[in-house]
């Protein structure tokens, strides 16, 4: 707790380091905004009163779903008469299940400093917004998002979807995970349990043992914890060392495995990203702009005190999975390493009857005792046959004497062998589960000795990298690379040490909200080889393992992770379109290759034809009529469908202008008929990816910029304010004029405003 | 492993092995980039340098290769030692549980290692001398126990640094050199790897000896 008290007075800090780069982030392209802004506030404070009366019909129709727990429409409606401030609030009540408002409303509301409001608490049906969060994660809105952490905590499953049984969950989890550091976390100094017990006694009960054993394994952790992301402030701070070194040692312990170099990089992140969201929610409350229904239900949510445990389930989660990586629990080669081992083993029934004084604390809550009691016994009988084992252990060191450390004796050694026999056969009969989820494959027979990452690795190799790329492929087996020399590390940190932090989080967006037993991570590891492919089919060993042990970090994210949903689900991404696509084309072309010119050429007439055709697994193209679909899949709702075909129009006009650049520096003779094709496609993904990838991927093409270029880039603003003033589809030569424009970040986010405004009308003429 | 590479005449692999936390990362990056860092991340599996040093004015390329502390894995290991013609050991002055743990790694370079792999024992962090916990004189008397070469360094102070790896690189040089198949006046020849190396598995002696060929 005092540990705790202290992080209060470092909210400072916490605040710098958030709305620092928020500032960054914004900095660039305030100037637009606030000319938009203030349209949007007209139109805001026009549709209010509509939106009241809408707000009463829905309340009216749906009378079952309000409960006391969550936020009712009517206190909503009845407080927003009194402050100009809610018809903000109102605004987004409203039109909370489209994504796409809510993210332009999100960004308008940061510029008039108002902080954003959970669309989490305003929506009673849990399907569509579980699907809607996964769209967030994957475009990258989480970014700006102050919940973040809520977010993960729902792809992980910690928190279920319905939002009002958030409180019930969060009150079990912190409950467990108090009773697992009291259990664990011993420190004889505040425990009075045994007048008997003596700090230097050797007897293997004794608390005053297992708690110098563990100040030597935090030693041991305290080196990894201390070289935690130097570059990050944050990190710095010796609570942050404190707090981490004890969620690792009671980790360790709980699950009965060593510590292993790399868990520290799995949990920084995430005290980073809850530490970021409790510093935001405790601003919220200074400046008193959150309502107080609100604040009741993120109070709880939104804890301090409870800071630990929200992180340690959020670690067990994903520790989980990534634990298959990690090599399993290390033979003992010594004597002195099986003494300490026994003792942790031997420790289990002092902290036993710790829980049982707990339980008679705690009579008077027949529940609670129950519970307690269920506990006990679950733990008694987990590790019941353990302690037999080392109970007989204990009578072959007591003839050997207790101070005598040899290295090894013949029975000791024979010992060993067995239990190395044993973990064999358990391993054979318990398969990774890796293996199975993430590949649909057959399950191999494994091999005998530990696998941890290896065969994982081997088979993202065999079956991924053989199958996209298979001249990579060979020419790392030419070279004797093996994918575990630099593979291991990526799939152990999850690319923790490739990428820099925002980066990083950004990606782990996507392998939470992908949550199959991380199946996002060896399509992310592919996408990352596929992007340095040019390169490493030219260099030799030693370039090509430098290059890959140092992944470059000029390289643009977001490409990445489309080319990884792409590469994962090819049905439902689109694969992202980039000049670099372009280059590698020619690239293969230059080596000689003819099975890549067949799929090059097999490519192009896709992009001509525009269809689909099952026989080519690399096959990019979509059909309208699978995104279509796809697009019903996420918007359930029919009232929202008019809504949608004007936001397509838009979105149509906006691909032909990324398309038609792209056809006509890369393909001239074709350039009419794909015109006339891909403004019947509709493609909402491919937005996205087409803006960003265009726009940073010129960034580090381009030279240092000319006076041509500033003129280049005013025509295009014009060019802009023409699509807002007409929001109808434009003619073919309209678009042949427009070639050499260059599309820039903040014309794109002026276009996005564009669509509040159609939105808004076509709300109006519902009404 | 000795391979000749299109640019460079000879290729040394060498090996970086010690404790966690006693500066491998710091010395190899000392060695090839003259760079010093007090925050440094933990080395997690393989990492990996080269440099060319000039001995009798030839170059040499040598291949650094370094590991985490605390994996001792044989997925890695046997990867991470086949080929390796040099081998440093390294602990840390300050810190005497890394010295008393080199016989754990002499023996791990017993088991995955070849025979004749040239092997030098620092002592980093020399610049710490009022924690200095392990002698000068204790060092040297087990170094001459296990017939390898001794040497004291700093990677903060770059101390002894430069003097350490073309220590190593010239011992394994000579070494090669006294082969009678290897010819010295030739630079065209390549040097076909005929010393005695046992590996514990026969498929990749047997992969090898392909390669050579």
């Amino acid at each position: 707790m005092s540990v705790l008290n202290e992080l209060q007075n470092d909210d400072k800090f916490g605040n710098s380091v958030e709305f620092s780069s928020c500032k960054q982030k914004y900095s660039s392209t305030l100037l637009s905004r606030s000319k938009v802004s203030s349209e949007i506030n007209e139109a805001l404070s026009l549709s209010s009163s509509q939106m009241i009366i809408r707000s009463v019909k829905r309340n009216v129709k749906k009378p079952n779903q309000i409960s006391g727990n969550t936020l009712s429409d009517l206190n909503w409606t009845q407080s927003s008469s009194s402050y100009s401030r809610e018809f903000c609030r109102l605004f987004t009540h409203t039109i909370s299940s489209k994504s796409d408002m809510k993210t332009e409303i999100d960004c308008v509301r940061n510029l008039i400093n108002l902080q954003p409001i959970t669309p989490i608490t305003n929506i009673s049906n849990s399907s569509t917004l579980f699907s809607r969060l996964i769209n967030y994660a994957i475009h990258g809105h989480l970014r700006v998002c102050h919940f973040r952490s809520i977010c993960w905590r729902i792809f992980l499953n910690i928190l279920p979807n319905d939002v009002s049984q958030w409180s019930k969950q969060l009150k079990k989890d912190r409950e467990y995970f108090t009773m697992l550091n009291c259990r664990i976390n011993i420190n004889p100094h505040n425990n009075h349990i045994k007048s008997d017990d003596h700090p230097l006694s050797y007897s293997r009960t004794s608390l005053w043992n297992k708690y110098f054993y563990s100040l030597k394994v935090k030693r041991l952790i305290a080196k990894d914890v201390n070289r935690t992301f130097p570059k990050v402030e944050y990190f710095h701070n010796q609570i942050i060392h404190n707090i981490m070194i004890d969620l690792l040692y009671i980790y360790t312990e709980h699950e009965n495995i060593s510590y292993q170099q790399g868990m520290h990089e799995i949990l920084a992140p995430l005290l980073f990203v809850l530490h970021c969201d409790l510093t935001a929610f405790e601003h919220v409350v200074e400046m008193k702009i959150i309502p107080s229904d609100l604040w009741n239900d993120l109070n709880y949510i939104m804890n301090k005190e409870y800071f630990q445990a929200d992180v340690y389930m959020m670690f067990a989660k994903i520790m989980n999975s990534v634990k298959n990586w990690y090599p399993q629990t290390k033979l003992s080669t010594y004597d002195h390493d099986k003494r300490i081992r026994r003792r942790t083993v031997i420790g289990l029934p002092t902290a036993i009857t710790l829980l049982k004084s707990e339980a008679n604390s705690t009579s008077d809550d027949p529940e609670q005792t129950r519970m307690v009691t269920n506990t006990i016994q679950n733990s008694i009988d987990n590790n019941n046959s353990k302690y037999f084992k080392i109970y007989y252990d204990n009578n072959n060191d007591e003839l050997d004497g207790e101070d005598h450390e040899e290295i090894k004796n013949d029975s000791e050694g024979d010992e060993v062998i067995e239990k190395y026999e044993r973990q064999n056969e358990d391993e054979l009969k318990q398969p990774d589960c890796g293996n199975q989820h993430t590949f649909h494959f057959d399950q191999q027979e494994h091999s005998k000795h530990n696998c941890s990452g290896d065969c994982f690795l081997e088979q993202i190799h065999k079956q991924l990298l053989l199958r996209h790329n298979s001249l990579l492929y060979n020419h790392l087996k030419k070279l004797e690379i093996s994918p575990k020399l630099f593979g291991l590390k990526w799939i152990r940190l999850l690319f923790g040490h490739e990428f820099p932090l925002q980066d990083l989080l950004y990606i782990w967006d996507c392998i939470f909200a992908i949550n199959n037993n991380l199946a996002f991570v060896p399509y992310m590891y592919l996408s990352m080889l596929l992007r340095l492919a040019p390169t490493l089919i030219k260099y030799e060993f030693t370039e090509c393992l430098t290059l890959l042990m140092n992944y470059p970090t000029g390289i643009d994210v977001t490409y990445l992770v489309y080319m990884a949903l792409h590469l994962y689900k090819p049905h439902s991404y689109n694969k992202p379109s980039n000049i670099y696509d372009y280059y590698s084309i020619f690239h293969s072309i230059t080596f000689g290759d003819d099975d890549n010119n067949n799929n090059n050429n097999n490519n192009n007439n896709n992009n001509v034809t525009n269809s689909k055709t099952n026989d080519i697994p690399d096959n990019t193209g979509c059909s309208s009529n699978d995104n279509y679909n796809y697009d019903v899949k996420t918007t359930n709702n029919d009232k929202n469908d008019s809504d949608v075909d004007n936001i397509d129009k838009i979105i149509n006009i906006e691909n032909s202008y990324s398309d038609s650049n792209n056809n006509v520096k890369n393909n001239p003779i074709s350039s009419l008929p794909s015109l006339s094709n891909k403004l019947k496609s509709k493609i909402k993904n491919a937005r996205f990816s087409n803006i960003f990838n265009s726009y940073r991927e010129k960034t580090n093409i381009d030279n240092p910029i000319t006076n041509t270029d500033i003129i280049k880039r005013s025509k295009t603003f014009k060019n802009r304010k023409q699509v807002m003033d007409i929001p109808k589809r434009r003619s073919l030569a309209d678009l042949a004029s427009s070639k050499k424009s260059i599309h820039i970040k903040s014309n794109e986010e002026n276009i996005r405003l564009s669509d509040i405004m159609i939105s808004t009308e076509s709300t109006n003429n519902n009404n | 492993m000795i391979r000749k590479d299109s640019n460079i005449g000879l290729l040394f692999k060498i090996v970086l092995i010690g404790d966690s936390g006693v500066g491998k990362t710091n010395l190899r990056s000392r060695f090839t980039n003259d760079e010093f860092n007090l925050e440094s991340k933990s080395t997690i599996g393989v990492d990996f340098a080269t440099k060319n040093v000039k001995i009798d004015g030839k170059v040499v390329k040598a291949q650094i290769w370094d590991t985490a502390g605390q994996e001792r894995y044989r997925a890695i290991t046997s990867a991470y030692y086949r080929g390796a013609v040099g081998a440093i050991l390294v602990y840390d002055i300050s810190k005497p549980h890394t010295f008393l743990n080199l016989n754990k790694w002499l023996e791990e370079l017993k088991e995955y290692a070849s025979d004749d792999v040239i092997i030098m024992l620092i002592g980093n962090k020399c610049d710490l001398k009022h924690l200095r916990c392990v002698l000068t004189e204790d060092a040297t008397r087990y170094a001459k126990q296990q017939g390898i070469s001794f040497m004291e360094t700093s990677a903060l102070d770059s101390i002894n640094v430069e003097e350490a790896f073309n220590q190593t690189i010239r011992d394994i040089y000579y070494l090669i050199s006294k082969h009678p198949s290897f010819n010295m006046n030739e630079t065209n020849i390549i040097p076909t790897n005929n010393l005695p190396i046992q590996e514990p598995n026969i498929k990749q002696s047997a992969k090898r000896k392909f390669c050579c060929t």
